[in-house]
């Protein structure tokens, strides 16, 4: 469940939750100053300025590990228990284990994740922006950021944008000859169940005790930014953050546009996969070369996500419509179709599996017994995919809540979203306010990803395609 | 001789108590018996040191088992599958049941390709596992279990690991490769002198393995 929270807490929030430990008035040199305050002699140092390299590597590390596990896990799960026994029984140590069993069960992964994170971390702009400390620490996302709105330098930006784009496509181009590249990222972002049992090869208890302490430490590293955060934030200035109008514009745009963004992706995403399972049984009117060439372009759609970052394609957007248009008037619009265009093929990739198979398998009976179109869609469609659906809903929703990327080139005192607030807000060195910023936000996101799982739980209720009452005379007459 | 001596056991959660009590002479095939959680695999399980009894004695040669682990029991055990690791070859996943290290003396390498002939596998060393049917697959984990059995008669090497446990191995074979298969454990039995414990549903594996039969009942 801890890894789901990279996924659902915003990079902002993150940012101002590692400022909250780490940072000049964080909560480790809060302490430090109460025990010097109670030392006579000695004066403990204080923890130097956490901007820089080492703030934006630990940044990267607390949003790409739980990505790893979530690949990693399931495969390591996948392994027979047999296997587990058979290593006891041939007295394998840690490392034969890991040679023999766990290498090979995560090896066809490994690559593939690499580059995922490699493109991850490539095309991150805002973790950078806040927390590497200026031009010594940056990236081609914030240079292409500062060039528009800080230089207003639209040829460097342009020529940042299309560097930014061929290394993307370079890297990607040599992942994509691996074949898993595809499978990974679906994998990253699908919930995870518990197991129910999970056999240790060697039950050592010092190999245990390992275990345990590096997954304590995990858990800290994921879990202790966030409880700074709530301490500070629920501290001072709370009330006067809640109280504000800006707070509350900020949160009305940031809400309209999550919710607008969820609902368009999570309808147009069933769509393409209705249509895709409508291709593959031969239904459509489309010719074959036609339908080939959309069938490439959908499935491959899925790496624009990572060759355009939300700040590339809010460029070429507002070099486009710049001359035709105010791109701050129509910046909602904007944001709102960046959000879409990039959370959508991710939602399509995570739909299609399950969805093919499901429409697959159950086409004979649905043709045999007419049950086509929206009723078949509402009846037999929706509760299958009904967790699905809910995941893709709160995801989306989660993630256009808390994007700083096409924001940060549209925003304007007329149209702010809460985390360009919460940007703004650490920008001038605001830290409480930021903090209680920060989660409001985070709760805010968190709500939206339940919203997704209560609508996945809503659509999976039994529906019948008969009227209760019909059941009732039925049996009544049987009587 | 194996001797299970007054086991008793219960899983976590559930209130029934198995309770088993029985003798294994030396160098002769046993089949076991009995209806659907009566306990068959469990007590496989419990000889292998899978699981820990809540009471009793497990005895090898008048020596007790208990407390050491599945790599220091005198045992191989086949499960009804993932018996082989399917990334790796056929020679390297009868090797590992000599040394999970990937070391091998030359006596042993010669011993792995005897074995592999004796039970009708040989020249497959670098076939893949996926590549090779049901049949061939349980004879390649028999070859494995054969290796840790003959390793130490005759090789001296490493302890003797003479007693093998088949938990419904050949369940999913058809019938002439079942009979196949449990023609080798009873060559394996008869000219190598291993002792067999076989946990099966069907009564006709006793007669084609020449073995007495143990029925458990289920728990009460």
């Amino acid at each position: 469940m801890l890894t789901g929270l990279a996924f659902v807490i915003p990079t902002t929030v993150a940012a101002s939750g590692l400022l909250a430990i780490w940072g000049r008035h964080g909560v480790i040199n809060q302490a430090i100053d109460q025990v010097n305050a109670l030392l006579p002699f000695v004066t403990i140092p204080e923890l130097p300025s956490f901007f820089g390299v080492k703030a934006v590597i630990l940044a990267h590390i607390f949003f790409n590990a739980p990505l790893m596990i979530r690949v990693f896990l399931p495969r390591l799960l996948s392994v027979p228990d047999n296997h587990w026994r058979l290593a006891r029984m041939m007295g394998m140590t840690p490392f034969q284990q890991f040679h023999w069993i766990e290498w090979p069960a995560i090896k066809p992964m490994a690559l593939p994740l690499m580059g995922l994170v490699f493109l991850f971390c490539f095309s991150s702009f805002a973790l950078v922006l806040m927390l590497g400390g200026g031009p010594r620490v940056t990236t081609l996302e914030v240079e292409i950021y500062a060039a528009i709105r800080i230089a207003f330098d639209l040829d460097l930006a342009v020529g940042l944008t299309v560097l930014q784009v061929v290394i993307a496509f370079a890297v990607l181009g040599v992942m994509m000859l691996h074949p898993m590249m595809r499978q990974a990222m679906p994998q990253a972002v699908m919930p995870m169940r518990p197991p129910a049992r999970f056999m240790l090869a060697s039950p050592s208890p010092l190999l245990r005790g390992i275990d345990m302490l590096v997954v304590l430490g995990l858990v800290v590293m994921l879990v202790l930014p966030l409880l700074a955060l709530m301490v500070k934030g629920l501290g001072g200035e709370m009330i006067a953050v809640m109280t504000s109008a800006k707070l509350w514009r900020a949160m009305g745009n940031s809400v309209s546009i999550a919710l607008a963004s969820a609902l368009f992706v999570t309808g147009a995403a069933m769509v393409l996969a209705e249509w895709r399972v409508l291709v593959s049984l031969k239904t459509t009117r489309l010719g074959q070369h036609k339908t080939q060439i959309m069938l490439i372009l959908m499935e491959s759609s899925v790496m624009v996500y990572l060759i355009l970052p939300a700040i590339v394609m809010g460029t070429a957007w507002f070099i486009l419509l710049r001359g035709v248009a105010n791109v701050f008037v129509i910046a909602p619009f904007l944001v709102l179709m960046a959000n879409v265009m990039m959370a959508l093929p991710v939602a399509y990739r995570l739909l299609i599996g399950k969805w093919m198979t499901m429409r697959h398998q159950d086409e004979r009976l649905r043709l045999a017994y007419g049950i086509r179109g929206m009723r078949g869609f509402r009846y037999l469609t929706i509760p299958v995919m009904s967790r699905e659906i809910g995941l893709i809903f709160g995801m989306v929703a989660a993630m256009s809540m808390g994007d700083l990327g096409v924001i940060a080139l549209f925003a304007s005192a007329d149209f702010e979203t809460l985390p360009w607030l919460l940007f703004q807000q650490a920008g001038r060195y605001r830290v409480d306010e930021a903090a209680a910023t920060a989660v409001i936000l985070m709760l805010v996101v968190v709500m939206l990803f339940g919203l997704g799982h209560g609508l996945g739980r809503w659509l999976s209720l039994p529906r019948s395609l008969y009227r209760a009452s019909d059941m009732t005379t039925h049996a009544t007459d049987h009587s | 001789m194996l001797e299970v001596i007054d086991v008793r056991f219960s899983y976590p959660n559930q209130d029934q108590q198995l309770h088993f009590h029985l003798t294994v002479p030396d160098h002769s095939a046993l089949v076991v018996a009995g209806a659907s959680g009566s306990g068959k695999s469990t007590l496989l399980a419990l000889i292998a040191g899978f699981l820990t009894p809540s009471a009793g004695d497990i005895r090898w040669h008048g020596a007790s088992l208990m407390g050491l682990s599945p790599s220091d029991r005198p045992i191989s055990m086949l499960f009804q599958n993932d018996n082989l690791f399917p990334h790796l070859d056929v020679w390297t996943n009868i090797a590992l049941g000599i040394n999970a290290g990937g070391r091998l003396s030359p006596d042993s390498a010669v011993l792995i390709r005897e074995s592999m002939a004796d039970l009708g596998i040989g020249g497959m060393e670098t076939r893949a596992i996926p590549t090779l049917s049901g049949g061939q697959q349980q004879r390649v984990a028999l070859a494995r279990a054969l290796v840790r059995a003959r390793v130490h008669h005759e090789h001296q090497a490493g302890i003797a690991r003479p007693l093998l446990l088949l938990d419904e191995p050949f369940s999913a074979l058809d019938p002439e490769t079942k009979e196949n298969c449990l023609g080798v454990v009873r060559q394996m039995v008869n000219q190598f002198g291993l002792t067999a414990i076989l946990v099966t549903h069907d009564p006709n594996d006793a007669a084609m393995l020449g073995a007495d039969v143990f029925f458990l009942k289920p728990a009460a």
